[in-house]
């Protein structure tokens, strides 16, 4: 990588099935045009992995990608993308975490690292600067997330490296399988653990001792010190996030009627305010916790209890707090709460940290609980077959179905297929609340339109981050618009798409965005690389990555057909709340959807579209 | 008369959860509790609290009745007794989550 800077120009192309590593340059011309990570990543399966692969089988392959600012001193330039066929949704999926991981790999002086294959025996990636190699894992397989790592630590004898690992759940092939690192960040989403899994990798511990080279450190220092302006000057970012994390959302998403309850029956949690952002800063925040470079520091260090053993008592980090966990977001604290009927903090708190040892999305995981509970209190299924008593608001059954479902024991083994495969089982595939297989995260899209748009066209499947149009429709920003319209909401969630998919390539974190602008973003990575480009080039880029993955995933044989929301979205009206009456429209906002992105009437991208974006 | 609720950084400088306010619309209730908590809190509900034009703060988020105030009347929508009006600050800037 002769020329642009931020990368390290170097990839690691790991064939677990020959057990070969090989040191390669990175593609420039891709890391040009796709900017990073989720991009350039995405641009290496379209290359490499025939769309209509096995997602479980060794044909797939797993890639890790960070961005050219990953590893920098940009604030909150933390993140990686790892990205691979999903077997949750059978689309390209793209799962971002934070943390320390990703910098370090750079240090080590790599910028991504792809696995094909399959190990016959369980391994782990080793590295330290040059010297990578495949270990065998054996005495690791079985060990949850937390072991795994304390282990790595010491038998390496660099307790500094940084793991990132699958726990049982991945190992079990979990299809909402998490590959977690630092022991609380994750990529969460779409089964990225359960592929792990299915190629034998148990981890990646590295250790680097090298630094990111830029372009133009001058130029960054002061790009970088308007944006931490920016940072410092949004109450959100320097006062709000610190102090309440994401879960300050609780309250207001149910206050807007619009927090899904009882697996999508209701809008409101009538004790949302007991799992509030709120109520765990008075009773259990012990303090907050940033990634690497992070001025904003949203996560979350909660205590038990008042005096330490709670009713489920956990114990992580001994070193630093006795008897301390880590989060809960509030896409956790809702799906493990409001979504199944439970207020019980302990038990989400519990739930939520053996989402983390284990390796698991808390999201699909309490989701795909709400829907069985649905299907328990419809009397689809008994407590012969569930094992418990699986009825809304039980803490206990959370707690329990939280185990079986890593180790597939019991009933276990039905939630570890989703909620859609689930559903299908059971003779009622409507219980399922998602989009191409995944499910929802916590806003009801029968409340906030705009939410609607963005699930149903998501990439990889229903997701909050590919079109957080409720900045726009619930906060007011950049402008108010009214949630419960359809007009202008297909280039809404366009504009979003776009921008989030091109900060995700940055390697930088989507939280930046709620203190700053693509325009304070822009300048640091021209400075980085020292490649020029304009804000509206970096926005294209976005739409250039959107364009790629939904090329794919049409290849992979997903149509129009499956950008849709349940039917309780679209023909069953909110029952209670101030959005009683509302239906999702998506009719009304679909084809306007694809028109703005110059898409077929049938939702696939036209060639004249691919040419403009250089895709083809 | 209508009930006020409050949360995170609202409820902070308020010191209560929920509170009612003796008021017709929502400039009235504004105004209300600008007066009670002068000072900290009156610099979070208008831009200029001294100024006699009563422009909201850019952070300040009204809902009555889980409505934002943007899509009824503004300082103007009319209270009713049993009605409930929700304050938040958001502080957000750019393009949140975009």
């Amino acid at each position: 990588m002769a020329d642009l800077k931020g990368w390290t120009g170097n990839i690691l192309r790991v064939n677990l099935s020959a057990g070969s590593v090989v040191k390669e340059p990175l593609n420039e011309e891709w890391a040009r045009q796709y900017v990073g990570g989720r991009g350039v990543a995405a641009r290496y399966l379209s290359e490499e992995v025939d769309p209509e692969v096995d997602p479980l089988a060794p044909e797939n392959s797993l890639i890790f990608a960070t961005g050219p600012l990953t590893g920098t001193n940009a604030s909150c330039g933390s993140r990686y993308m790892v990205v691979t066929k999903g077997p949750l949704t059978g689309a390209m999926t793209t799962s971002n975490s934070g943390g320390m991981w990703a910098p370090e790999l750079k240090f080590a002086g790599y910028d991504m690292i792809i696995f094909e294959g399959k190990s016959e025996r369980p391994v782990y990636l080793w590295i330290l600067d040059d010297e990578v190699e495949l270990r065998p894992a054996e005495h690791l397989w079985g060990k949850g997330v937390f072991d795994t790592e304390d282990l790595l630590k010491r038998e390496t004898g660099v307790p500094d490296c940084r793991v990132a690992a699958i726990g049982p759940a991945g190992e079990n092939q979990v299809l909402f399988a998490a590959i977690v690192n630092e022991k609380f960040r994750a990529a969460g989403r779409s089964g990225v653990g359960a592929v792990m899994g299915s190629k034998n990798l148990k981890a990646i511990a590295v250790r680097g001792t090298g630094a990111v080279e830029v372009d133009d450190p001058v130029a960054m220092m002061r790009a970088q010190w308007a944006m931490k302006q920016d940072l410092t000057e949004a109450p959100l970012t320097s006062e709000g996030l610190p102090a309440y994390g994401t879960l300050a959302l609780m309250n207001v998403i149910n206050e807007h009627g619009a927090l899904p309850t009882n697996n999508y029956q209701l809008a409101q949690f009538e004790n949302a305010e007991k799992i509030s952002g709120e109520e765990l800063a008075e009773t259990r925040l012990a303090t907050n916790k940033a990634c690497f470079a992070c001025t904003i520091a949203c996560g979350r260090v909660s205590r038990i209890s008042d005096e330490g053993v709670g009713r489920y008592a956990v114990t992580t980090s001994a070193r630093n707090w006795k008897h301390a966990t880590e989060g809960p977001e509030y896409e956790n604290a809702w799906s493990l709460g409001a979504d199944c009927g439970i207020d019980d903090f302990d038990a989400i708190l519990k739930s939520n940290t053996l989402c983390n040892d284990y390796g698991m999305d808390p999201i699909s995981l309490g989701a795909t609980i709400a829907a069985a509970m649905e299907l328990y209190e419809k009397g689809t299924i008994s407590e012969e077959q569930t094992g418990l008593p699986l009825g809304f608001g039980n803490a206990d059954a959370l707690v329990a179905l939280t185990e079986q479902t890593a180790f597939r024991r019991g009933f276990g083994d039905e939630i570890a297929e989703g909620s859609k495969r689930m559903g299908e089982k059971f003779g009622d595939p409507d219980v399922f609340m998602g989009v191409k297989g995944q499910e929802f995260p916590a806003y009801d899209p029968r409340a906030i339109q705009g939410m609607g748009l963005g699930y149903a066209t998501s990439n990889r499947g229903a997701c909050h981050l590919r079109a957080y149009t409720v900045s726009a429709e619930i906060v007011g920003i950049p402008e108010p618009v009214d949630p419960r319209a359809t007009e202008g909401k297909a280039e809404l969630a366009i504009a979003f798409q776009n921008i989030s998919t091109a900060v995700d390539a940055t390697g930088l974190c989507i939280f930046l965005t709620f203190g700053t602008s693509i325009e304070s973003i822009r300048p640091i990575l021209t400075a980085a690389t020292g490649a020029a480009m304009s804000d509206a080039d970096l926005v294209t880029a976005g739409e250039r990555i959107w364009n790629l993955e939904r090329l794919w995933n049409n290849r992979a044989g997903l149509t129009s057909a499956d950008d849709t929301l349940p039917k309780r979205m679209l023909n069953e009206p909110i029952p209670a709340g101030p959005a009683q009456g509302e239906v999702n429209k998506l009719g009304e906002m679909l084809p306007e959807y694809y028109r703005a992105r110059g898409w077929s009437e049938d939702g696939r991208p036209l060639d004249a579209k691919l040419a403009e974006l250089g895709i083809i | 008369m209508p009930t006020v609720r409050l949360f995170a950084g609202m409820r902070e400088k308020m010191e209560t959860r929920e509170i009612a306010i003796p008021a017709r619309d929502v400039r009235g209730l504004l105004d209300d509790l600008a007066l009670r908590k002068a000072g900290a809190l009156a610099s979070v509900l208008f831009d200029d609290p001294a100024s006699e034009a009563r422009v909201p703060h850019q952070d300040l988020r009204v809902l009555v009745n889980g409505r934002s105030t943007s899509f009824l009347d503004g300082l103007d929508t009319a209270l009713d007794d049993d009605d409930t009006v929700t304050l938040m600050l958001h502080g957000a800037r750019g393009y949140p989550g975009g």
